[in-house]
């Protein structure tokens, strides 16, 4: 039985430990192509040094290592940490790397094929100020050759191709190419599954395969002559937990996403991890020459920095079509924005359709006909928003900004006065002294709160001119009969009230609810003593980062935007402002006792200067450097390595229907590039950009979680196997042990016969039933990959 | 809290009341921008609009041609047709029920409209009348009259031109006086305007090297540049990063010098002449511009030694610099691009462009110095420059064409033509539009008017009080001044925007351009600026909000 068991040992060591036949290439880009922190090959004990490196720093006695080297390690016998071959690992184990030595030469027939991987010539490493300079003057990329400085001309970087935006927290592309196609391609949910994931297949299907080259436009050979690489046919997403209908603050949006020669797998604990797990992998594909889509062997292990990532747009300057809004989500989620705050009114209309207060919307917006946002409008932009995994906050500010809502309710807004004394036909704030307004209020949140189901609400609460106030004598008088001297203490009270009858509304509706609140709320009611609550959350949008350190030292929760107003405009790129905000940067990680309590941050746009016709050129993808600095790490935060994958978020952008505008000089968005024969303009431009590169390999990107989750595509091919092997052992040892009960039977066994303990016959058993509930698990891949296998193979890859 | 307010609330309910029912009503709608309704841009050289109201039927309005009659002058009948009353195709049911006619599914005005559709008089018809001949005049020219005379009255309205070019204008500005009342009716005031332009040449330049502009638009820019009355289309084609025209006799400078010749980068002969024809039947002149000897580094990659090659102590170190102007295949190349030229573009004018030459590659070229030398310039570079333009422009003229050049060569002392039309395009445009015409040159401005640069807010206004006459000089110089342009590099523009940033504030150049100089206070303009960016919304271009919040009547749509 010893025999036995140990063929059953080599049968599964020889399958898990996959061969590598010359199916696998290297695209002939791969190396020379721009694709950041990736086109290199590494093994396993590399990667856990450079994961051990990042953790504890370099070893002291050993110089940085060249990971160009790896390239060359490739063919040589790879060994593991203590000298012994390696087996298996947790990383994939198709990796060529991990390929243990034979142990018994004699099994093998035919010596294994060597892969045929030309060798990449030294990457040059050049002074980056030598060939490529950063043009300060006008804040633009641009070249300028060393030896003369009259010669200078601005351009663009050129864009990367398939590197994912923001940077994932572990992110390990290698130069293995895979092939998918459109048409072959198929999605499945392993684990829970609902709306939201079932329009995400959709939605990956379509923004995966957006085709910027024609289809046969050209032939590729790869390094072997081919015209073809593998195939992948399987995305499988493993959801671990039911799906919750809203996306909420508390979702967890990790995910771990691999590329194999046997699939994609994503797995997420929930739906909305899986969300940006599909979107970071429809990013991974991209097209060669030739049309074909390709993506990269990658491994990616991912988690937001920041669970609050918005996006504010004010519909009330101008009036913002719901169009133009979807479309706007529909950014946002390929950017891994998960916030959409809706500042729906302000001073200057009031589009929100109230059924409660019908003449707020008739007499408040810009035409009741035309302008305005119905209910139904905002239940699919709600719905939109929910299928992409982002929440829709409204704001309805007050007593500030609320100019418009005066047309249509009389004595909601406080009368101004002159210095004599008289009305002086100008209507400031809420008039915070009437009952009449807190009925108005409530009358409005409540059916506010029906519609919108996230848990935050949006009061706004910022410039409150004061001076209306105070020049009112009927508030002067209410003021010194309740013995408040400073007039934020009025602000206070009203803000009290307004949090109290929204708290109020929550109970009623069974839920619980997070206001948020413009800074000044916080400030002015600390001013007088008084404080907006736990449950409420403070927005920062002016002051420094010191404001910030002391109000998250203080416990308040914050989401801040100080640094990403993106309706200020000015000449030449300004992203790097947003990319590399000051009052986040010193706000570091480590930096701070009390990190959780800086929730997030929000790009806002208002609309003085902006509608329909410009909104989306304006904001994408200025706002795509903000969702980097609020996803991934703080690390993530060298400019010129982001520049072309930022060049490429905005083609890709582009290219599946979004129209986001230019972002860094002169350019053009495909990324067919360095291909001999072919005319690029990039080829010199693209040299030159390289040339200047620090290092791209280095995967200084995040660091690990503790565990990783990775669902072992490859086992399932070992699914019948070991079925089928372990039924012949039980049949045989039934058999062998009810015939004869010889001792060598008994000594194969290892105890005798009828005794209770438990022995390898038990131990079968166990593993039959994992193996059985093993193989329903992976049942609907499996009845996939046979059908699959049924199919006619064509010789030709077909679009 | 409560009880307090509750006993102050009770004491002046009613005082309050009453004293907010009365100030109500003196509230000010600051929420938008006041627009004007259906008067011009840019406003005419003399206007009177009168108080008599007239309605427009679309389905029985005509334009009878009273005088001559030609292709150019239908299809602009055509195109003002579907301008003016474009909202009645929205508004007219796709069956023929007459009931239904303007009550479309869902009217936003069809309150508005009962009350205006009473019973006024209607224009039936308008009468156009080209006094000049009108078939086979060929293109748009510097010389063109563009002057017209429109009148609105009771039951009759006239449109007179001289030239069919004037005509066009005179069609626009009507379709400018019309305005529409509801979802389908349109009405008109009684109007009378005696107009013609102030400065000849309008012009928009676009610059489709540093990013490749689509056809479409450029197209667009077309319209949006006849919707202003611009009549110059400075095509700077080519430049410094790629070569996206399709040079016949040189393929090669296209093949290897666009971005992406084998697919999209790229404009073919047959784009070319689309945009020509197109910018004829708006009375556009199309001014290409081929931009030597900078700016010049794209066309090197196609044409291998037209460059000048940069050397380090002698030795050629990889990079190219201008064109070199020591060597005969350099003008054999030129001669043979401005032969192909001067037949694939309509326009007696072609812009040379000579600006930002960088001497320093030139200076460290050995062969060069030895060329000077031998030729007695010395170290005088500009010498030099002056040698390749006069040579260059000894080859435009033997084709018979006028040029325009950027202001450097004249500044560098280059000695050229005097029927040249020079570009200022630096600071300090006031000396050198003095110094321009004191040679004697004709001159254009443009100095003021690089759209490219933004700011926040309303920087219109800063475009509008610029004045291309505003300078020291005799009126003689003055009257040197033919015009000017509005330039929109390319740097950080693409199909995607350029648009939308270059319109309305483009609209402030076309005003300064035509109007009287008088018309000269921003904030006098404000409220027709703001309708005039909402006729182009309107019109389906994406014009961007300059004046701060308001709202249009049809808002921005993309797919009209």
């Amino acid at each position: 039985m010893h025999g036995l068991s140990k063929c059953v040992a080599v049968l599964l060591l020889l399958c898990f430990t996959r061969r590598v036949t010359s199916e696998e290439y290297r695209h002939p880009d791969a190396v020379s192509s721009g694709v950041p922190g990736g086109w290199q090959r590494i093994n396993a004990s590399e990667y856990r040094r450079l994961v051990a490196e990042h953790k504890h720093g370099p070893p002291k006695d050993q110089p940085a290592s060249d990971h160009l080297d790896a390239e060359k390690r490739f063919d040589e016998p790879l060994r593991g940490d203590r000298g012994k071959p390696l087996r298996r690992s947790n990383y994939g184990d198709d990796e060529p790397a991990f390929r243990a030595e034979p142990q018994r030469p004699r099994l093998r027939r035919t010596p294994r094929p060597k892969l045929a991987i030309p060798t990449a010539p030294p990457r040059p490493r050049a002074n980056f100020s030598k060939d490529v300079i950063w043009l300060v003057d006008d804040n633009t990329f641009g070249l300028r050759p060393a030896d003369d400085q009259s010669l200078k001309i601005r351009m663009g970087p050129p864009p990367a191709s398939g590197s994912p935006w923001p940077m994932p927290r572990v992110y390990q592309p290698m130069a293995l190419v895979y092939q998918l196609k459109s048409a072959e391609f198929h999605m499945h949910a392993l684990g829970f599954t609902c709306d939201v994931l079932e329009t995400a297949f959709e939605r990956t299907q379509k923004n995966a395969f957006v085709a910027s080259v024609p289809a046969n436009a050209g032939e590729v050979f790869y390094s072997d002559g081919r015209t073809a690489v593998p195939v992948i046919y399987y995305l499988n997403v493993t959801v671990a937990k039911r799906c919750d209908k809203y996306p909420s603050l508390r979702m967890v949006e990790s995910y771990d996403l691999e590329v194999k020669r046997s699939g994609v797998t994503i797995y997420a604990q929930e739906v909305w991890g899986a969300l940006r797990g599909l979107e970071t992998f429809s990013q991974l594909v991209y097209q060669d020459d030739a049309g074909h889509f390709l993506i990269n062997k990658t491994f990616i292990s991912d988690y937001p920095r920041f669970a609050h990532r918005g996006v504010l747009i004010d519909t009330a300057r101008h009036y913002i079509s719901k169009e133009v809004l979807i479309s706007n989500l529909e950014a946002m989620a390929q950017n891994k924005f998960n916030v959409f705050h809706w500042h729906i009114v302000d001073d200057q209309s009031f589009p929100y359709q109230s059924k409660v207060l019908p003449n707020l919307t008739e007499f408040g917006s810009y035409n009741p006909k035309t302008h305005i946002y119905t209910h139904e409008d905002i239940v699919e932009i709600v719905n939109e928003a929910r299928l992409r995994g982002i929440r829709v906050i409204p704001e309805f500010d007050s007593p500030g900004h609320t100019l418009s809502w005066g047309y249509g309710t009389d004595h909601l807004l406080t009368s101004c006065y002159d210095y004599t004394g008289e009305p002086n036909g100008f209507y400031g704030p809420v008039n915070p002294i009437l009952k009449w307004t807190y009925t108005v209020m409530q009358r409005l949140f409540t059916e506010v709160m029906e519609l919108f189901p996230d848990m935050s609400i949006h009061l706004g609460g910022d410039e409150v001119p004061y001076e209306c106030w105070t020049a009112n004598p009927f508030i002067k008088r209410f003021m010194r009969r309740n013995n408040m001297e400073d007039v934020k203490e009025l602000l206070n009270l009203y803000e009290k009230r307004i949090l109290s009858i929204i708290s109020e509304i929550g109970k009623r509706q069974n839920r619980r609810v997070r206001p948020i609140v413009w800074q000044e709320v916080y400030d002015d009611s600390g001013q007088v003593g008084g404080s907006v609550g736990p449950d409420t959350i403070v927005q920062m949008w002016k002051g420094s980062g010191y404001d910030l350190q002391a109000m998250v030292e203080a416990g308040q929760k914050v989401i801040y935007s100080t640094c990403w107003y993106l309706d200020y405009i000015s000449y030449g790129q300004d992203w790097q402002k947003y990319y590399n905000c000051e009052g986040l940067t010193t706000f570091e990680e480590s930096g701070s006792r009390n990190t959780s309590n800086l929730i997030g941050g929000e790009a806002c746009m208002w609309t003085e200067y902006v509608d329909d016709s410009i909104l989306m050129p304006r904001l994408w993808p200025r706002a795509t450097a903000i969702a980097e600095r609020l996803w991934s790490s703080a690390s993530v935060n060298d400019m010129v390595l982001a520049a072309p994958r930022i060049e490429e978020q905005r083609c890709r952008m582009q290219r599946r229907g979004l129209a986001v505008g230019v972002l860094a000089g002169p350019g053009y968005c495909n990324h067919i590039r360095n291909t001999p024969g072919a005319a690029h303009n990039w080829s010199y431009f693209a040299r030159l950009w390289k040339l200047g590169q620090r290092n791209y390999d280095t995967p200084s990107y995040g660091q690990l979680k503790n565990k990783v989750y990775v669902v072992d595509m490859n086992a399932m091919y070992l699914v019948p196997l070991v079925i089928v092997v372990s039924i012949c052992c039980l049949t045989l040892l039934s058999v062998l042990q009810d015939t004869s009960r010889s001792r060598i039977i008994t000594f194969f066994l290892l105890r005798a016969p009828g005794t209770s303990r438990l022995g390898v016959r038990g131990l079968l058993y166990v593993f039959l039933l994992f193996a059985f509930a093993w193989c329903v698990w992976t049942a609907p891949i499996w009845m996939n990959v046979w059908e699959d296998t049924k199919k006619p193979k064509l010789s030709q890859p077909v679009f | 809290m409560a009880f307090t307010e509750n006993v102050a609330a009770s004491r002046f309910n009613l005082v309050y009341l009453a004293l907010t029912v009365l100030l109500l009503q003196y509230v000010p709608h600051c929420a938008s921008i006041t627009q004007t309704v259906g008067q011009p841009w840019p406003l005419p050289q003399s206007y009177k609009s009168g108080t008599n109201v007239q309605s427009l039927d679309a389905d029985t309005f005509l334009f009878r041609v009273v005088g001559n009659d030609c292709d150019l002058l239908r299809e602009a009948i055509v195109r003002y047709y579907k301008i003016i009353f474009r909202t009645a195709a929205d508004a007219a049911p796709s069956h023929e029920d007459e009931v239904l006619r303007f009550q479309p599914k869902s009217d936003p005005t069809v309150l508005e409209w009962d009350q205006y559709n009473t019973d006024e008089s209607v224009l039936g018809s308008l009468d156009v009348k080209v006094e000049d001949k009108c078939v086979d005049i060929g293109y748009p020219s510097l010389d063109m009259d563009e002057s017209y005379a429109l009148t609105v009255t009771t039951g009759s309205a006239t449109l007179v031109g001289k030239s069919i070019w004037g005509v066009m204008r005179g069609l626009e500005t009507f379709s400018q006086l019309v305005y529409e009342v509801g979802l389908g009716a349109y009405q008109v005031n009684d109007t009378e305007i005696q107009d013609f332009p102030r400065f000849a040449h309008r012009g928009v330049l676009l610059d489709t090297s540093r990013h490749y502009l689509s056809l479409r638009s450029i197209l667009q820019n077309l319209d949006a540049m006849a919707y202003n009355k611009m009549n110059v289309f400075h095509w700077h084609i080519v430049d410094e990063i790629s070569f996206p025209y399709e040079s016949r006799t040189f393929p090669q400078l296209n093949i290897q010098g666009a971005y992406q010749p084998a697919y999209t980068h790229t404009y073919t002969q047959e784009n070319v002449r689309t945009v020509i024809e197109y910018a004829r039947l708006r009375g556009i002149r199309v001014v290409p511009e081929f931009d030597t000897p900078g700016h010049s580094l794209s066309w090197g990659k196609g044409q291998p030694d037209l460059l000048t090659k940069c050397c380090t102590k002698g030795v050629f170190n990889g990079h190219y610099g201008p064109v070199d102007p020591t060597v005969n295949s350099t003008y054999t190349f030129l001669t043979g691009l401005v032969d192909e030229l001067s037949k694939v573009f309509a326009d007696h004018y072609f812009h040379l462009g000579g600006d930002e030459v960088s001497f320093g590659c030139w200076e460290s070229n050995p062969n060069i110095t030895q060329f000077m030398n031998k030729t007695g310039m010395g170290r005088n570079y500009a010498k030099l420059e002056e040698y390749y333009m006069q040579r260059l422009v000894d080859i435009v003229a033997k084709k018979n064409m006028g040029y325009i050049i950027w202001q450097e060569v004249i500044d560098n002392g280059v000695k050229v033509r005097p029927d040249t039309v020079v570009e200022v395009w630096r600071s300090g445009q006031e000396a050198e539009l003095a110094k321009v015409t004191n040679l004697g040159y004709r001159a254009i401005l443009s100095s003021c008017w690089y759209l490219n640069y933004i700011s926040y807010g309303s920087d219109w206004m800063t475009y509008y009080k610029c004045d291309p006459q505003r300078f020291n000089g005799t009126s003689q110089q003055k009257e040197l001044v033919i015009g000017g342009e509005l330039c929109m590099w390319g740097e950080y523009v693409d199909s995607t925007n350029v648009i939308s940033r270059t319109w309305p504030r483009g609209s402030a150049v076309a005003e300064r351009l035509w109007s009287a100089e008088e018309v000269k206070f921003p904030e006098a303009a404000e409220a027709r600026m703001e309708e005039q960016r909402c006729r182009l919304i309107g019109r389906g271009l994406p014009a961007e909000p300059v004046s701060g919040a308001g709202h249009c009547r049809h808002e921005y749509d993309p797919d009209q």
